[in-house]
Formats: C-alpha cells, structure tokens, sequence
C-alpha cells in the first residue's frame, strides 16, 4: 500500500500534487493552523477528540518508567498526561515535524509546569531520529493521514520500538453506517471549513484536513499495512461508529 | 465501543469539573502537588466500579486503567464513599466504618487532611456532572440505601437470632438463659446454706464430745 502514484505523485487532499511538494503542502496547513489547533479542534469534534485521546491513554498499559514516543504530538494533549503517568524514571518524547505545532505544544506544557522527563524533536515519521529498540509505546494520533509514505512511518516506528513494544495508530477512519457517513459528509465538506474560515481564518486548510479523512486508508487496510510493517496482533477498535479507529500492533 | 465512550465521557467531565473546583483553592493544590506521583485506588462494591486517583500539582487525573501499582487502595460501598466524602467527620467515616484500607497508612493521613480541607459541596458536584435532576435523587438514593441497608442489618441480625435460638436451638433463648442463671444462683446460695449448716453442726459436734 504505497501512495505514490507511477507518475510520481501522491494526493493532498483530493487533489495530486508531486510526491516532494506534499511534506510542503501539509506544513503550510499546519503553520497556519497551529495557534488554533486546540480550539479548532474542540470545536470541529464537540470536544470528543478529548475522549478518544483518553481512551488511547488508557489502552496504551503506560507505566511508571517506560520510555514514550507522541508522534505528531501537536499541542501534546497525550504528552501531558504520559509525562505524569510515566513520573521522573520515565521519559516522554513529543515528536512533531512541524516547528509551528512543536512550538505551541513546547509553551502550553513548559507553561503548565510540565518539565524535566519530557523532550521535544521536531522529525519526520518516516525516518525517525532514535536508535533502535528504544520507546515502550509509541502514539501518533491525527498524524498518519498527513505522512506521505505511510509504510516507511510505520516501519520506522516499528523499527524504534522495543520488542514487545506497542503502536497505536489513533486516526479518522470510515463510518458503516450509511445515514451517519451522509451526515459526516455533509458537515465536514459544508459545515467544517466555514468554521475553519471563522475561527482560524483559513478555510482551505481545514478543506484539506476533511479531504485527507476520506483519503486515509480504511480500517483493515491501515490494519493489513500495519502487519506488513511487521507487527503482530494487529487490530482495531471503532469509535463513534467508526469515524475515528484505535489501531494497535505489537513489535515481536 | 459507545460503553468506552461513555465511560470516558463521565470521567472526562468529572475530572474537569473536579480540577476546575480545585483550582479556586491553592492550599489544596499544594497538597495534592506533595502527593504527586502517588496512585490511590478507589473500589466501589454496588455499582461495581473502580477508578484511580493520581494527584498532581494542577489537581487529580482520574483513570479507569491504571498500570501503575496503587499506594492506596480504598473499599467500600457507593454510599460509604459519599458518607465519607459529606462527613464532618471524615476519621470515623474513613477508619472503619465501611470503607476499609490497604497500602500506605500515612497516606492516608494525608488525603484525609486533604479532603478535609476541601471545600466542595459533593452533591452539588455530581450535580455538574449528572444535571440537578439526577443528582439530588441519586444521593438521595444512595442516602437511603445506607439507611436501609442499617435497617436490613439489624433485622438481619434479629432472624438469624431468632432461627439459633428457636429453630435449631443452637443457643438459647433469653428466658431460658435467665430461668438457668437464676437456678445457678439458687443452687450457689444452696451449697453456701449447706455448708454453713456443715459448720454448724461440725462445731456442734466438737461441744458435744468436750
């Protein structure tokens, strides 16, 4: 499953853009969003991206001590509760390639005392900067649909994982049932950027952000790339009826 | 998946409405900052509910799933908790009466200082998260459900007497208990009688053959 096309391109939302200009592309959504994101995001979910969040955490089996990596961590709403739970034997990396998003996240956790086991790194999913067998769990929530080659990502977090280690992909996905896709369509092609374009004064960015959803590979598709990446139990969980999917594997 | 959901939706608001409380109250941050890094277990029988408590120097982290071994583990009923938590008196609530410890004593202490110090109307704050309508009731309900569970208790305690004494007659009745010590009194007073008759006739005795 690779999204590069043979003419060398790769989709930006709906549209084809080359492979090299996409990083780009989703960069510029992402500085432009950044002071925002929280608020946009609460919003745009009713709040509830909150709750899959928590759930994530609660699922990950974090303990004292482990070594976490939040990919994409964006504001590091799951940095923040990590870096307690993990507590000064632990260590919690915040990992994002956008600098505007890594910066935001750095202040409001330094602002709300959240210091001293936590680090920031601006990297690139696919390749990541850490030696091999390194994190205990690693998150990325809201940020595979952004990376253009998804299995090069997953590799490479499969790669910096220890064994044992666990992945958990928490990521929009696809509804089953018929009446409530129609009424997601409807808000998210409609209803979405208008509230992108009064809040954070930019609706194309949030355009391309409900694009990328119906973009993203499907529950058993990520699931499939997930096991070709060479993890094993692989599976998912669907919440609010699959609009949002919980996917986990564990490095052998 | 919805039961996930609600479950995180419940803890979601309730530990925003808690930590928003304690924020109007530093002297309560400041304890639950020294706590920090503490696990404290709370285990509800009826409803069957368990939820962790991990303190922290903005407030408290409320989990389902906790990996971490807990310091503390409180036990008791829904009722018990709430009793403990609108007690004046939170010692004699918390050491004993229905809600029992395990783990770290001495911290203990130091979250019943902490409760103690706090100033929260609980039922005003299941209100927040469950609306007025379901609250009031609710810790009503659960009121009740202590006061009946004393009664059932006692009357409990009153059959089982009644089937020892009656039905299998394993102990005996109070009457007969009372007839009984009475003839053991009697035959006390008896034995003492006789033997001062002993020893009045012995010494009677002794006069005769002088």
């Amino acid at each position: 499953m690779n999204d590069e096309k043979q003419d060398n391109t790769t989709h930006f939302g709906f549209r084809q853009v080359p492979v090299e200009e996409k990083a780009k592309r989703v960069a510029d959504v992402f500085h432009s969003v950044a002071g925002k994101y929280d608020l946009m995001n609460d919003l745009m979910s009713g709040g509830i991206h909150r709750l899959w969040k928590r759930i994530t955490l609660e699922r990950s089996g974090v303990r004292p001590g482990y070594q976490v990596l939040d990919i994409a961590g964006g504001t590091g709403d799951l940095t923040r509760k990590f870096s307690r739970l993990v507590g000064p034997q632990g260590k919690v990396v915040l990992a994002d390639i956008n600098d505007s998003m890594l910066k935001v996240g750095r202040d409001k956790l330094i602002n709300t005392g959240h210091a001293g086991n936590i680090e920031y790194i601006q990297a690139n999913a696919e390749a990541l900067p850490f030696a091999d067998n390194t994190f205990d769990i690693i998150t990325i929530a809201f940020g595979l649909r952004n990376v253009t080659d998804k299995d090069a990502a997953l590799a490479s977090m499969r790669r910096v994982l220890k064994p044992g280690g666990k992945l958990m992909v928490l990521e929009f996905s696809k509804t089953d049932h018929p009446a409530l896709t129609k009424l997601y369509d409807f808000y998210s092609f409609n209803i979405l950027p208008q509230m992108g374009k009064l809040i954070a004064g930019d609706a194309e960015s949030y355009r391309y952000l409900a694009e990328s959803i119906r973009m993203h590979p499907d529950q058993e598709t990520l699931k499939g790339m997930m096991e070709n990446a060479g993890l094993v139990n692989c599976h998912y969980d669907n919440l609010t009826g699959g609009i949002v999917a919980l996917h986990t594997g564990i490095k052998p | 998946m919805p039961k996930a959901m609600l479950q995180a939706a419940w803890i979601s608001s309730a530990e925003l409405s808690l930590n928003a409380i304690l924020q109007l109250d530093p002297v309560s941050l400041e304890r639950l900052k020294a706590l920090s890094g503490q696990v404290i277990r709370l285990e509800m029988t009826e409803p069957s509910f368990h939820l962790c408590l991990l303190p922290h120097a903005q407030g408290l982290d409320l989990l389902q799933h906790c990996e971490a071994r807990p310091d503390l583990t409180l036990r008791g009923s829904a009722s018990a908790f709430l009793q403990m938590a609108q007690s004046p008196d939170m010692q004699s609530q918390m050491f004993g009466k229905g809600i029992s410890l395990e783990g770290d004593l001495g911290l203990a202490n130091q979250l019943k200082q902490l409760i103690s110090g706090f100033q929260i109307d609980w039922e005003e704050w299941l209100a927040n998260i469950l609306g007025d309508t379901l609250a009031h009731p609710l810790a009503q309900g659960l009121r009740q459900s202590a006061a009946q569970g004393q009664r059932m208790a006692s009357s409990l305690t009153a059959s089982l007497l009644e089937y020892l004494q009656e039905e299998v007659r394993l102990l005996p009745p109070h009457p007969e208990v009372d007839a009984f010590l009475d003839e053991v009194e009697q035959v006390r007073d008896d034995v003492e009688r006789l033997e001062a008759r002993i020893q009045r006739l012995r010494q009677k005795g002794l006069n005769t053959t002088r």
